[in-house]
C-alpha cells in the first residue's frame, strides 16, 4: 500500500502519472466492491461495476475539488452509478447464488468464538441475502455504517442526506434486518 | 418498567447518547433480560455485518482495471486525434470550397453576363415564330449561321445578310400557314402596338444578330 495520501496520489495522477491511480484502486477497491455487491448480489456483475466506477472516477478526477474527503466523493460516484445501473436494469432478475456457486468469491470461513457468536460463511451468506433484500435506502446506509464503519457525518455527505435522516435510516434498517435474521434463525 | 426501544439501543451501541441517557440504559439493561437480549441480538448482527468487511476482490483487480483504463485512455486519445484531424481537414476543405469555386463561379457569371449583355444589346431584331427549337436549329445550321445562345423559348442567332434574308423567308413561309407573318425586317417587322420589341438599328450592316422567339 502506498504511503502517499489520497490527495497526493490524485495530484500525481492529474500531473500525468497514470500509474499512481493503481494505488487509489488498491486502497478502495474492496470498500466499493462490497457496497456494489450488496446491491446487485452477483459477484461477476459487481466486479465489472466496480471496475466501471474506478474508470469513471479516473476520468472525472480533475473535477474533484478536494472540498470533501476523496473516499466520500468516490462513494458518491459509486452510489450514483448503482442508482443509474438499477434504473437501466430494472427488469433484470439477479440470480441468488448459493454459497457453492460462489467459487471465486472470497468469503472467508470466519469462526469467531467471541461470546456465543459463531460466524460461518453460511451465516454470512444468509446475511448477504437478507441485506440484499432490504430497500436500497436502508441497505446502503447499513453497508456504509456497519460494514465500512463510516461516521454518521460522512454517510450524510456521501448519500446527500441530513444527519437526522441518517440516524433514522440506520435504526430502521437495523430493526428491519434484525427482524429478517430472526426469521431465518440467525439471531 | 418500560422496555427500551430498538432505535435507542441502536444509538446506545453507536455511542450517540448523552452520558446521562447512556447510564440510564446501562442500568436498565442490567435489570431487564428482554432489553439485554435485544441489545445482544443487535450487537451480534452488527458484528456479523462488520465481518463482511473481509469480502474482497480478486488480487489482480487493480492491475486489470489499470489495463482497461490505459486502453480506454489510448482509445480516447486516438479518437481525439482522429476527430481533430477530421475537423482540421473539414476546415481546409470548406476554405477551399468557399474560396476556389467562388472565384470560378464569379468569373463564369461575369463572362456569362457580359456575353448576354452584348448579345442583348446588339440585337437587331426579334422574330416571333411558331417553330420549335429543333426546327429552328436545323434551319440555322443549313444557313451556316451561328447560334449564340438558346433555350426552349428563344434562340439568338448571328448571320450574314444573305443568310438572314434566307432564314427570314423560310420563317415567313413557315408562318404563312395561318401564323403571324414577318416581312421587311428592319422596317416594319414589329406590330406598332407592341412596344416591348426592340427597334431595328443596323439594317444595312453586314452581320445580323437576331432573336427567334420559339413556340
Amino acid at each position: 500500500m502506498s504511503e502517499y495520501s489520497d490527495n497526493e496520489l490524485i495530484d500525481r495522477v492529474i500531473a500525468g502519472d497514470t500509474d499512481a491511480f493503481a494505488d487509489i484502486i488498491t486502497r478502495y477497491q474492496n470498500r466499493i466492491f462490497r457496497y456494489v455487491y450488496t446491491r446487485v448480489y452477483d459477484y461477476d456483475e459487481a466486479c465489472d461495476m466496480t471496475q466501471d466506477i474506478f474508470i469513471i472516477t479516473m476520468e472525472s478526477l480533475k473535477t474533484f475539488r478536494k472540498e470533501s474527503q476523496f473516499s466520500t466523493w468516490l462513494f458518491s460516484i459509486a452510489v450514483n452509478y448503482c442508482k443509474n445501473h438499477r434504473r437501466k436494469n430494472r427488469h433484470k432478475v439477479y440470480s441468488i447464488h448459493s454459497a457453492q456457486d460462489e467459487t471465486e468469491m472470497q468469503i472467508p470461513d470466519i469462526r469467531q468464538n467471541q461470546e456465543e457468536h459463531i460466524i460461518t460463511s453460511e451465516s454470512l451468506q444468509i446475511m448477504l441475502e437478507e441485506l440484499h433484500k432490504l430497500p436500497d435506502d436502508y441497505r446502503d446506509i447499513l453497508v456504509l455504517r456497519d460494514i465500512e464503519g463510516q461516521s454518521y457525518a460522512t454517510i450524510a455527505q456521501a448519500l446527500n442526506l441530513s444527519l437526522a435522516n441518517v440516524k433514522v435510516r440506520i435504526h430502521r434498517g437495523r430493526e428491519m434486518l434484525k427482524s429478517r435474521l430472526q426469521q431465518r434463525g440467525l439471531l | 418498567m418500560n422496555h427500551i426501544p430498538v432505535h435507542k439501543l441502536s444509538e446506545y451501541i453507536d455511542g450517540m447518547l448523552e452520558a446521562q441517557e447512556k447510564d440510564a440504559i446501562t442500568l436498565h439493561i442490567s435489570q431487564c433480560p428482554e432489553c439485554r437480549q435485544n441489545l445482544l441480538q443487535l450487537q451480534k448482527m452488527i458484528s456479523m455485518l462488520s465481518s463482511m468487511k473481509t469480502i474482497s476482490m480478486p488480487k489482480t483487480f487493480a492491475t486489470d482495471t489499470m489495463i482497461q483504463i490505459k486502453k480506454k485512455y489510448h482509445h480516447k486519445r486516438y479518437y481525439q486525434w482522429v476527430r481533430g484531424s477530421v475537423i482540421a481537414a473539414a476546415i481546409v476543405l470548406i476554405a477551399i470550397i468557399t474560396m476556389l469555386p467562388d472565384s470560378i463561379t464569379h468569373d463564369q457569371f461575369k463572362t456569362y453576363m457580359t456575353q448576354n449583355t452584348q448579345k442583348t444589346s446588339k440585337l437587331d431584331c426579334i422574330i416571333p415564330t411558331n417553330m420549335d427549337l429543333q426546327t429552328a436549329m436545323m434551319i440555322i445550321q443549313q444557313h451556316k449561321a451561328r447560334v449564340l445562345d438558346y433555350s426552349n423559348s428563344y434562340m439568338i442567332v448571328e448571320s450574314d445578310v444573305n443568310s438572314f434574308s434566307s432564314i427570314r423567308n423560310i420563317i415567313n413561309n413557315y408562318e404563312s400557314f395561318g401564323h403571324t407573318t414577318i416581312s421587311n425586317v428592319g422596317i416594319n417587322y414589329l406590330p406598332q402596338e407592341d412596344k416591348n420589341y426592340p427597334q431595328l438599328t443596323h439594317a444595312n450592316k453586314k452581320k445580323y444578330i437576331f432573336r427567334l422567339q420559339l413556340r
